[in-house]
């Protein structure tokens, strides 16, 4: 756990339940209690969303069990605190994956990955948590565990839970077991990055890229020390690989580096920017990412290092010298760019800050047309608001 | 305000909203209202509020499991005058459209820019945008792509309360809970969707579409299996069975191979380099699980013969018998075989002629039974012969609905499939959203203290 996390309000109180049964009571011995909880697996994400005060904190490590893997039906059930890195090393072994990449497997538990939904660069392709999950077993803050979705590749029966549990950050219940569809590993891959001296003509190689014929596994962009790149990566039949390398190198007439799939490895890990004090993710129609860069860079955000998914519109940002700022100057910042990403129809979610940023600010940025309706969510699931208050959207 | 032709209230004008695909369950909506605008929809489920009448959204009515019929009579809303598209994103891959828009126009008009709406269910000359977003439709090539709910950005929708909200929008991780997956799927339950802002795909560079001819179900059936193992990911992966292949080609001439047990339809897509590679690895797969021919479709032309015929297979099958019902359960692709088999032996025992056409590389299955509407014994047979289906589908482990839905169909199998407290999570949504259980009532979830044994017949005939 980073010291970040330990000062974000947590609990000292920290149980290990050894099952699924054992972690409801323990959650229904809380509610009962009138204590709050907050739930961890490798407690990665934990500095994620509002400062919250709890009194006690659920680790799911212990509860690690592979419950099901079919590797001919492309489906695997497994629980909670199994780390992605664990279940990839399964998969692997019968040349299958989780299409998912997010930053640090080896500390993202499964439940985690659900919870907090990291996405990462093969997101162009295939899409973040919600398009991989089929099921969730659940406890809930009264100590029934319930089910939801199926373990087939497609259903359509009931409300679709799944997806209102994945990127809910433990509010809502405490997953204990999940089920995602999983993909066979690809034959050949590779990639190619290119490096641009400005902005524009960062902004001219993703309007090229972005209507030619090209299927990439990941697309993503940036800006750091050395400058804006682009970078794009490809799976499937070698000469598909090396065409579209070359098409890549084609298209954007300046030098280009052929990569391995490493690279991709290399993205996902600065997108989580670990160390740095002050991380960003903005979201925005993706034809508006890169002009969004540009007047961060130049103006009130400058100094910032960016890395993101060309493909989605999705940024994120890192300031690794925000722990000296003046705290109602960095929080006006922040603010400043959110308006920028709101008026290019996109949205902006602190997702860390120092903890002296934090207090009576929300992370998440105004509260929509829609909070009254998560609001009555969060109500139907945890009337007496157990599960990490404060922490999401609107202090919920 | 919605003019003398935007309130059905005489019976004959109402006749047709009785009933939709799933022709067994009827009801009849005390009026129909057909809004052109968002407010409109708002204004008229605020009436319905202050009168506490059901209120019943409906797109083109072509769903099959009954989600868009009046079981209970209600306000019905239609929401078919609503079609305009009001922007296409190319740069964006994204579209504005209303609720109204008919799927197929969507695609026809993305065209030119080389994009398409990816989900594309068999009704998609008529269905609506805002049914597909209901139900969560899926189609033949979902199986690559997904189905609706990995296609739509943001929802606009009027809540039981009249309010307009947006939920999601142009830009993807919206913050706070994932409403918007939540509202895809839900039936019209927790409110209505009057526009959204939906993702469009790339038209793919290159097609390979092939077709299969095996001796067996089952040779098929491990043809399937071995495709998915391999590592290709097909675009589509279809399957028809014999009496449906008898029936397409007696309708479509395509030339099919009237002897075999069944076909498979084969579709890769993606660049054009490593296309022919892919393509000659799947035709030896075929080959190694028994497949006597295939045919590579020779042009685009002849491609779109084919998919005609597989999207009219279940319209082709009506002219063997006055009314049928398409079954829509979901099993794990290696359970085919089996399940099949088993299939066929509860149509033998009930004395029913069942065809298959589906999904196969999803372990989608479309059992249609054939029968005769108006003999209420048959009847009788056909919903008992459904339930054993259903039955089998969830021992399998599978799911009772891949894409058309639970609607009145299937709502007493849900208990089936969930335990009580996995139902209790659902009402908590819906009690949470629609208080007043206002919203397309008795469909879905199923009604509390409902024996599940019993098949609703009791709406049969409905309120004719």
């Amino acid at each position: 756990m980073t010291l970040q996390a330990r000062e974000n309000g947590l609990p000292t109180r920290e149980d290990h339940p050894q099952s699924a049964a054992e972690l409801a009571s323990l959650l229904r011995a809380a509610q009962e209690a009138g204590e709050t909880v907050i739930v961890a697996g490798k407690g990665l994400r934990l500095d994620h969303g509002n400062a919250t005060k709890t009194d006690r904190l659920l680790r799911t490590t212990h509860l690690n069990r592979l419950i099901d893997y079919q590797p001919d039906d492309m489906t695997v059930t497994a629980e909670a605190g199994m780390t992605l890195a664990e279940l990839q090393e399964i998969l692997a072994a019968r040349g299958q994956r989780l299409a998912l990449d997010p930053a640090h497997p080896e500390r993202t538990t499964l439940g985690g990955l659900v919870a907090a939904s990291p996405d990462g660069p093969w997101r162009a392709a295939f899409g973040t948590v919600r398009d991989q999950l089929l099921g969730l077993t659940v406890a809930s803050p009264d100590g029934t565990i319930f089910k939801s979705g199926s373990r087939v590749v497609k259903s359509v029966a009931g409300y679709d839970l799944p997806k209102l549990f994945a990127g809910s950050y433990g509010t809502l219940g405490i997953i204990t077991q999940v089920t995602f569809r999983v993909r066979p590993l690809p034959t050949a891959s590779g990639a190619i990055r290119a490096r641009v001296d400005t902005l524009s003509k960062l902004d001219a190689a993703w309007r090229a890229l972005r209507r030619a014929p090209l299927e990439p596994t990941f697309f993503e962009t940036g800006v750091d020390a050395k400058g804006a790149f682009m970078a794009m990566g490809f799976e499937g039949e070698p000469e598909a690989v090396r065409w579209q390398q070359a098409e890549v190198a084609r298209l954007l007439e300046t030098d280009c580096e052929r990569e391995s799939d490493l690279l991709r490895l290399d993205l996902a890990e600065r997108s989580h920017a670990a160390g740095a004090p002050l991380l960003i993710k903005v979201s925005l129609p993706p034809a508006e990412a890169i002009a969004f860069l540009q007047d961060a860079q130049d103006g009130i955000g400058r100094g910032g290092t960016w890395v993101g998914h060309a493909a989605n519109g999705i940024l994120y940002g890192s300031y690794a010298a925000a722990d000296g700022w003046d705290v109602p100057a960095g929080r006006a910042m922040i603010e400043a760019l959110r308006v920028q990403a709101a008026e290019r129809r996109g949205h902006l979610v602190v997702q860390r800050a120092p903890l002296a940023w934090k207090a009576g600010w929300d992370v998440w940025g105004p509260k929509r047309a829609d909070f009254p309706m998560m609001k009555a969510v969060k109500h139907a699931f945890d009337p007496r608001g157990t599960l990490a208050p404060g922490r999401f959207v609107g202090g919920l | 305000m919605l003019g003398a032709d935007g309130v059905l209230s005489q019976p004959h004008e109402r006749l047709v909203y009785d009933t939709d695909a799933y022709t067994i369950a009827r009801g009849r909506p005390d009026v129909v209202v057909l809004p052109r605008t968002p407010d409109e929809v708002a204004a008229i489920v605020r009436i319905a509020a202050r009168h506490d009448l059901p209120v019943i959204p409906r797109g083109a009515g072509t769903g099959l499991s009954g989600g868009c019929m009046a079981p209970e009579g209600g306000l019905m809303i239609a929401l078919t005058r609503m079609t305009r598209i009001l922007a296409l994103d190319p740069l964006n891959r994204s579209a504005l459209v209303e609720a109204g828009v008919v799927n197929l126009s969507l695609s026809k008009a993305a065209a030119p820019e080389g994009l398409h709406f990816a989900p594309d269910p068999s009704s998609q000359s008529a269905c609506t945008l805002g049914g597909n977003v209901a139900e969560n439709a899926g189609g033949p090539h979902t199986l690559k792509y997904g189905v609706t709910t990995n296609h739509v950005l943001g929802l606009e929708v009027v809540t039981p309360d009249g309010e307009i909200v947006w939920l999601g929008g142009p830009a993807e991780d919206c913050p706070g809970y994932d409403l918007l997956g939540l509202f895809v799927g839900s039936e019209g339950t927790l409110g209505i969707v009057t526009r959204m802002h939906l993702r469009l795909t790339p038209n793919p560079p290159a097609v390979r579409t092939m077709l299969a001819a095996f001796a067996t179900v089952e040779d098929a059936s491990n043809a399937v299996s071995s495709l998915i193992a391999s590592g290709i990911i097909p675009a589509a992966l279809e399957m028809m069975d014999q009496t449906i292949v008898e029936a397409v080609e007696a309708a479509f001439a395509f030339g099919f191979p009237q002897d075999a047990g069944a076909v498979l339809i084969l579709e890769l897509d993606g660049l054009d380099a490593g296309l022919d590679t892919q393509a000659q690895r799947a035709i030896a797969l075929c080959r190694q699980n028994g497949a006597r021919d295939v045919r590579i479709a020779k042009d685009d032309a002849e491609r779109e013969r084919l998919w005609i015929a597989r999207k009219k297979a279940i319209g082709a099958v009506g002219r063997l018998s006055p009314s049928k019902v398409t079954q829509d359960g979901v099993i794990p692709r290696t359970q085919l075989p089996r399940v099949l088999a088993r299939i066929s032996e509860i149509g033998a025992r009930y004395g029913l002629r069942i065809a298959n056409v589906f999904h196969a590389g999803d372990g989608n299955l479309h059992p249609v039974v054939l029968f005769d509407e108006r003999d209420p014994d048959q009847v009788r047979r056909v919903l008992d012969a459904g339930g054993e289906i259903l039955d089998v589908c969830l021992e399998a482990g599978g799911s009772l609905s891949g894409e058309h839905g639970i609607g009145v169909e299937k709502q007493a199998h849900m208990a089936r499939m969930f335990a009580p407290e996995d139902l209790a999570a659902m009402r908590r949504v819906r009690d949470a959203l629609d208080p007043q259980q206002r919203m397309n009532p008795g469909k879905l979830l199923p009604t509390p203290g409902a024996c599940a044994e019993t098949p609703r017949l009791a709406m049969l005939g409905g309120s004719q």
